[in-house]
């Protein structure tokens, strides 16, 4: 059938029936009904008949006959018979001054001139022609035709008309010519790149009528498609806005879906755009309010203020501007949901969902106007329903709720499943205020009884499961039905639900235990793997709520489940519980698999212990006399963090400097440390020296940028026996130790000694133990700032190093 | 961008097709359309049915939005699979694999249009919208130019000029001239004279006036050039319709007024007018025909117009909340609304079987059920009438539709006022009161027969529970009164040299006004 569709078919009846043998009836005889005759006589001997006719045609005076000859003509056409045979006839008939033959001719040219592209081009002549006359009427349609002509080798012929009508006088003409253009395009994309109309149609965004202006930009989108359409920029915008108001109401839609994709140039110029749509939220074509609408949401996300962004702290965010525009919008798009048809309100209440959920609680005190009307369709209804549970807060929960309810048992199964879920969904997002939760409790347990409508009880159910979910405490309002209603919920999903929240309000069902064992001796019975599941879940729950009743149902059910192939799921859950029951039938197992994440966090840190392999902390395995305390070392670190503390004085000590460099408390053996703290100075003060000169307690730690200065290689006299023995020579110097400790190979001290300007010098040391000798790093801290002055104190403190230590 | 046309009859079969671009989409869009559209019809019995009955007959209820013309079709958004398609799709349906099959309904007719997927193939995205108000605006121009309502029978007496008029409306698949008024000087309308002469001769056609065209082009949209009336006359109404859910104890649910200015002008040239209001805080959220310039309602808070010729919707609003809430619109406790409604209506329904927690009242299907419905009209506070009207308040055209459910097999009903007619089909009974004052109480009695057999038990859509019998309808209508109190102080004509006649009335009545039963 469809290769036979015209491409533009147009059935004219509308005329009298055309007598059997094809000759008008005289005029004043009554005619048949005017049933569909044309379409039920389509015999193939008539094309004959017309053609003959046709060929009375020029001779025919009375114009109605003529048009009546050309209409069952075309009626033809539009039935599927092919006509074309009639071809030069038709064409004989172009040259004529009656408007209505005339527009026939076109439609049998343009049905007719694909498979016929010879004979077509023998009338492209008089169509160019017509493109001249004088009538603008007949100068477009003439155009129209000829640029729907679909052939390609014709492109020569329709350029020039085309160039012309696009400086045309008449709008109907430019309009009709741009048009032209997007058709040429389709039609030959190569002969349009060079013909160049892209410029023209640009210019022409500044015609006088605003129908041009409209094809301009649909043209122009649709050729520019691949680059996303009409290039933009603020003159053309800008002159466009300011002409919205002469826009037709479905041109101005072609503008506005062209704001989104603009930027604006400043905040200030997006606040003009606004302004300037603003009015056309008053039109009543709900198509342009809706593009309004996209059009200021887009502004506001260009020019309002993001989070990180350095504006004007003053200036609105991107939320607050979109918030505003929703407000400003509600009331039109409210009113035209109320006041349009069906199906405009269908796709409005799409937007204005859409539109809730970007800015919740702003549409909140118009909730009547989503009520349900009974004479909605049924898409309309489930959408209001949906939106009606997003409105709730703690003002309009109350009336919400009851006009759900009222909703519940309408004949429309669907509709009362919504809108017990979008009662519950009240409850679940708790936007109903104090109360509420425990309000649609109630009412759910109530729909559990309503045994006549049992894809109510079922919904209830399943949203009552969601709801103790979200707010366990609700459990004690609504055991009581529960085991009631599970002789009459046969649904699978409620059946389910019911059992689950049997599990869940264990504690307080008396009877919950009996009941599910009735579920559990008749589980041949049950077909759903989600009831079965259900089940399983329930007497696990209730197992650990009530040990002692539950054990043996819960073993006959395991057993059932394991043996169950239905569901490799459920199977596997099963044996999941049954194994974890075997290992230890102790109810407080279920909460080893609860969370570890405490133990995993201690174990790592006795990572590379006993402790990972038994995965058990050290204190559950080792006696606690036995226990090594882990202490980190040092508690505070006398030297910065940071790697790069000392700059290289001297080449040859590289390796040196890279060993103190990474020296942290790790190279600091733990066990072997022995700290050696300030006490020291005591001791030293007994040897008989002054407190004034001991300095006053260890240095500030916090780093300074001082440079650091390493001395490598002193000869030392002897190697020193023990830490001890270098920190009493060193004592000596008051020069104090932070901390040492004794390696294999060496010695490393940690020290520190006072200024008499206060400052402080911190000096690792390490001694070789074979052959003899002490490296030194030296930094000092705080202090005098001159760098020649601490040189030389570094300078001397060395000397006195080497005095204490050295030959 | 629309790529297919496609007009139904209200039994499916294809009347208009047309395709405004190379590509054919396959008439079979209309077939799983129409298999879906009536797989709904069927989902939802009886009621939808009886209209479906009622379009296909032209009789019993009539009217465009008729709040009855429920037809519960398929959503108004479609998604449709191209591999459903049985005969060849052109190539680039098959590449994108689906289109989207917009629809709409009117007077029985079903006006489908396929787009082809969001971007690119054959044309950029189309809002959704746009295809929506375009289709309305099809049927629109039909109304003018057929006459009311534009059916089945209306678009096949007309099939060619219904062809020209898509030609002239779509050129490539987009909105090309949509203003009626710009129309009509493209394509004549057919003229009264010619169905005569068709009627009485059944002569040659002439459907299409004798004048042609002018050609003539204004450079207003929406108004013609060269307008000429004898008498230079404009009406303006202000309807308001009061959109309401009560309840059976006649307290109000939910209530809304919505108001529209309705015109009709005759006038000759091309005349600006200035249209002031007494009070305009008295409305809300106005929204205007094009011609109508918003600014200046912006600043001044007046309509500047130059009106299309003939009838056309100047404005709609909503009556402001202020004034709502001490009348018959919104108010924030239903309750306070009591007897606020200028018509009360006290239904009592019931069918002699309960259901429930007990179980002790039996269901015996042998008793029948009980209707009783009684009216009343008080005059109320919140509507204020007209300087030029006199007399006690008079409600017109009453009338209330009482649907039943579907296990009611027959109805039999008497009324002490006006007729009723039960649609035995449809299950649907209509009573037309007629006017209605203060002093009369029309009652309507009657016993229903239920439907007998277990299935109605078994089934669970069938069981008569409370919240099945669906509402009623009521329409009313009073002249001379408004909710709002709006009313046109000023109506200037400038551009003209003539002093028409201006005619100006308040009208309220129902919009869709629903009394539930329960």
């Amino acid at each position: 059938m469809a290769s036979t569709y015209p491409n533009t078919n147009m059935p004219v009846p509308g005329g009298p029936p055309p007598g059997t043998n094809g000759i008008p009836p005289p005029p004043g005889q009554p005619g048949q009904p005017r049933d569909e005759s044309y379409f039920t006589e389509s015999r193939k001997g008539e094309v004959n008949e017309l053609r003959q006719l046709l060929r009375t045609f020029g001779t025919e005076k009375d114009r109605n006959r003529k048009r009546d000859i050309m209409k069952k003509v075309i009626a033809y056409m539009t039935l599927g018979i092919d006509v074309s045979r009639l071809f030069t006839e038709m064409m004989l008939a172009i040259e004529t001054r009656d408007l209505v033959v005339k527009k026939m001719v076109y439609l049998f040219l343009c049905n007719y001139a694909e498979t016929h592209p010879d004979l077509a081009q023998m009338c492209t002549n008089t169509l160019v022609k017509d493109c001249g006359n004088e009538d603008p009427m007949v100068r477009g349609l003439a155009l129209r035709a000829l640029c729907s002509l679909r052939l390609p080798q014709m492109i020569e012929y329709t350029s020039e008309p085309l160039r012309k009508s696009l400086q045309d006088g008449h709008a109907y003409v430019r309009k009709t010519g741009v048009m032209g253009i997007l058709k040429m395009y389709h039609l030959n994309k190569e002969e349009f790149d060079k013909a160049s109309f892209n410029d023209i149609l640009y210019d022409m965004l500044r015609d006088p009528d605003s129908s041009v202006v409209t094809n301009c930009i649909l043209v122009l989108n649709e050729i520019m498609a691949d680059s996303g359409g009409m290039a933009l920029n603020r003159a053309v915008m800008l002159h466009l806005l300011n002409r919205i108001h002469e826009f037709s109401e479905f041109g101005i839609l072609s503008v506005l879906d062209l704001v989104p994709r603009y930027i604006p140039a400043n905040d200030e110029e997006g606040f003009q755009i606004m302004n300037l749509l603003d009015p056309v939220l008053r039109t009543a074509n709900a198509g342009a309010v809706v593009a309004t609408i996209r059009a200021f949401l887009s502004i506001a996300d260009a020019v309002g203020k993001r989070p990180g962004d350095d504006r004007d702290p003053d200036s609105p965010t991107v939320d607050d501007l979109k918030r505003q525009v929703v407000v400003r919008i509600k009331a039109p798009l409210v009113t035209l949901i109320a006041s349009s048809s069906n199906e405009l309100s269908y796709v409005l209440l799409k937007y204005a969902d859409q539109l809730i959920d970007l800015c919740p609680g702003i549409f909140d005190d118009e909730y009547r106007q989503f009520y349900v009307r009974f004479s909605d369709p049924t898409h309309i209804k489930h959408s209001k329903v949906r939106i009606l549970a997003k409105l709730a807060n703690p003002q309009t929960a109350p009336d919400i709720v009851s006009e759900l309810s009222e909703l519940i048992a309408t004949v429309d199964d669907t509709m009362g499943r919504i809108a017990v879920r979008s009662m519950a969904s009240i409850a679940i997002h708790d936007s109903g205020g104090e109360g509420a939760v425990e309000s649609i409790a109630r009412r759910l347990v109530e729909m559990l009884d309503l045994q006549g409508i049992p894809h109510v009880s079922s919904e209830a159910a399943v949203s009552l499961a969601s709801l103790v979910r979200r707010h366990p405490n609700i459990t004690t309002v609504i055991s009581a039905p529960l085991p009631r209603a599970l002789k009459y919920i046969t649904e699978p999903s409620g059946k389910a639900a019911l059992i689950f929240l049997l599990g869940e309000c264990g504690d307080s069902i008396v009877e919950a235990p009996y009941v599910l064992e009735k579920v559990i001796d008749s589980y041949e019975n049950i077909t759903d793997t989600g009831v079965k599941t259900a089940l399983l879940g329930a007497t696990v729950a209730l197992f650990f709520k009530r040990p002692p009743e539950v054990q043996l149902m819960l073993g006959r059910l395991l057993k059932k489940t394991t043996d169950d192939v239905s569901s490799q799921d459920l199977h596997d859950r099963a044996l999941f519980y049954y194994r974890l029951l075997r290992s230890s039938p102790d109810p407080t197992l279920a909460k080893a698999i609860d969370d570890d994440s405490e133990l995993r966090a201690a174990l790592m840190n006795e990572f590379n212990t006993l402790c990972t392999i038994y995965r058990c902390r050290a204190e559950n395995f080792i006696d606690e006399e036995n226990l090594v305390k882990f202490v980190k070392m040092p508690p505070e670190h006398p030297l910065p963090r940071d790697g790069n503390v000392a700059p290289i004085v001297d080449p040859g000590v590289n390796n040196l400097a890279d060993q103190f460099g990474n020296a942290s408390v790790t190279d600091v053996p733990a066990p072997a440390a022995v700290i050696s703290a300030p006490a020291y100075s005591a001791e030293v003060d007994l040897l008989g020296f002054g407190d004034d000169l001991a300095p006053s307690g260890p240095p500030p730690l916090s780093d300074t940028n001082a440079e650091a200065v390493v001395v490598s290689a002193l000869q030392m006299r002897t190697t020193p026996t023990s830490t001890d023995a270098v920190e009493s020579s060193l004592g000596t110097f008051h020069i104090f130790t932070m901390a040492s400790g004794e390696l294999p190979t060496e010695f490393k001290f940690f020290l520190y000694c006072q200024e008499e300007g206060g400052g402080y010098f911190l000096i690792q040391a390490v001694a070789q133990k074979a052959p003899p000798s002490l490296a030194l790093t030296i930094k000092p801290h705080g202090g005098d700032n001159d760098r020649n002055k601490r040189r030389e104190m570094i300078d001397q403190l060395i000397e006195l190093i080497k005095t204490s230590l050295g030959e | 961008m629309i790529q297919s046309l496609f007009i139904l009859s209200p039994t499916g079969e294809v009347l208009i097709e047309r395709h405004f671009r190379s590509i054919l989409t396959p008439r079979s869009v209309c077939d799983i359309f129409w298999s879906r559209a009536s797989e709904s019809l069927n989902h939802h019995g009886g009621i939808s049915a009886a209209t479906t009955a009622a379009a296909n007959a032209g009789g019993f209820f009539h009217g465009n939005n008729h709040p009855f013309m429920l037809y519960d079709s398929v959503p108004p958004v479609m998604e449709v699979p191209v591999n459903a398609l049985e005969d060849g799709p052109s190539s680039h349906v098959e590449k994108s694999g689906v289109i989207y099959l917009f629809s709409i309904l009117r007077d029985g007719l079903s006006y489908l249009a396929a787009c082809p997927p969001a971007i690119g193939l054959e044309g950029p995205e189309t809002p959704p919208l746009l295809v929506v108000e375009f289709l309305h605006r099809i049927a629109d121009t039909f109304v003018v130019y057929f006459g009311n309502p534009a059916d089945e029978s209306a678009v096949k007496d007309n099939f060619s000029t219904a062809y020209q008029l898509l030609e002239e409306m779509v050129d490539y698949g987009w909105p090309l001239t949509t203003e009626p008024n710009a129309l009509t000087d493209l394509i004549r309308p057919p003229t009264v004279m010619a169905k005569i002469q068709q009627a009485i001769s059944g002569g040659s056609s002439n459907i299409l006036s004798e004048a042609l065209p002018t050609g003539t082009v204004s450079n207003m949209p929406w108004r013609k050039a060269g307008v000429h009336h004898p008498n230079n006359e404009i009406y303006i109404d202000i309807v308001e319709e009061v959109d309401a859910i009560l309840n059976a104890q006649g307290s109000v649910v939910s209530s809304d007024v919505s108001g529209s200015i309705q015109a009709q002008s005759n006038l000759s040239g091309v005349p600006d007018l200035i249209l002031t209001f007494n009070d305009v805080s008295l409305i809300d959220d106005c929204s205007f025909h094009p011609c109508v310039r918003y600014s200046r309602f912006e600043k001044d808070k007046v309509v500047s117009f130059v009106p299309p010729d003939g009838p056309f919707e100047l404005m709609r609003y909503r009556v402001s909340r202020e004034r709502g809430s001490g009348g018959v619109s919104r108010m924030t406790s239903p309750s306070s609304l009591v007897g606020n409604m200028p018509i009360q209506v006290l239904p009592r329904i019931s069918y002699g079987r309960h259901i429930g927690g007990n179980n002790e009242n039996k269901p015996d299907n042998n008793i029948p059920g009980q209707i009783s419905l009684s009216v009343t009209a008080r005059s109320i506070s919140s509507l204020i009438y007209s300087s030029s009207r006199k007399g006690p308040l008079i409600i017109e055209d009453v009338a209330i539709i009482i649907p039943f459910p579907k296990f009611v097999r027959t109805a039999n009903l008497n009324v002490t006022d006006g007729h009723v007619i039960y649609d035995e089909a449809g299950k649907i009974a209509k009573w037309v009161i007629g006017k209605l004052d203060e002093k009369k109480r029309p009652q309507l009695n009657g016993t229903m027969v239920l439907e007998e057999g277990d299935e109605s038990m078994d089934n669970a859509s069938s069981s008569p529970e409370d919240g099945e019998q669906p509402p009623l309808l009521v329409t009313w209508k009073i002249l001379l009164a408004s909710v709002s109190g709006l009313n046109v102080s000023g109506l200037s004509v400038t551009g003209e040299h003539y002093k028409p006649y201006k005619g100006v009335r308040n009208i309220t009545r129902s919009g869709i006004f629903q009394i539930r039963c329960h």
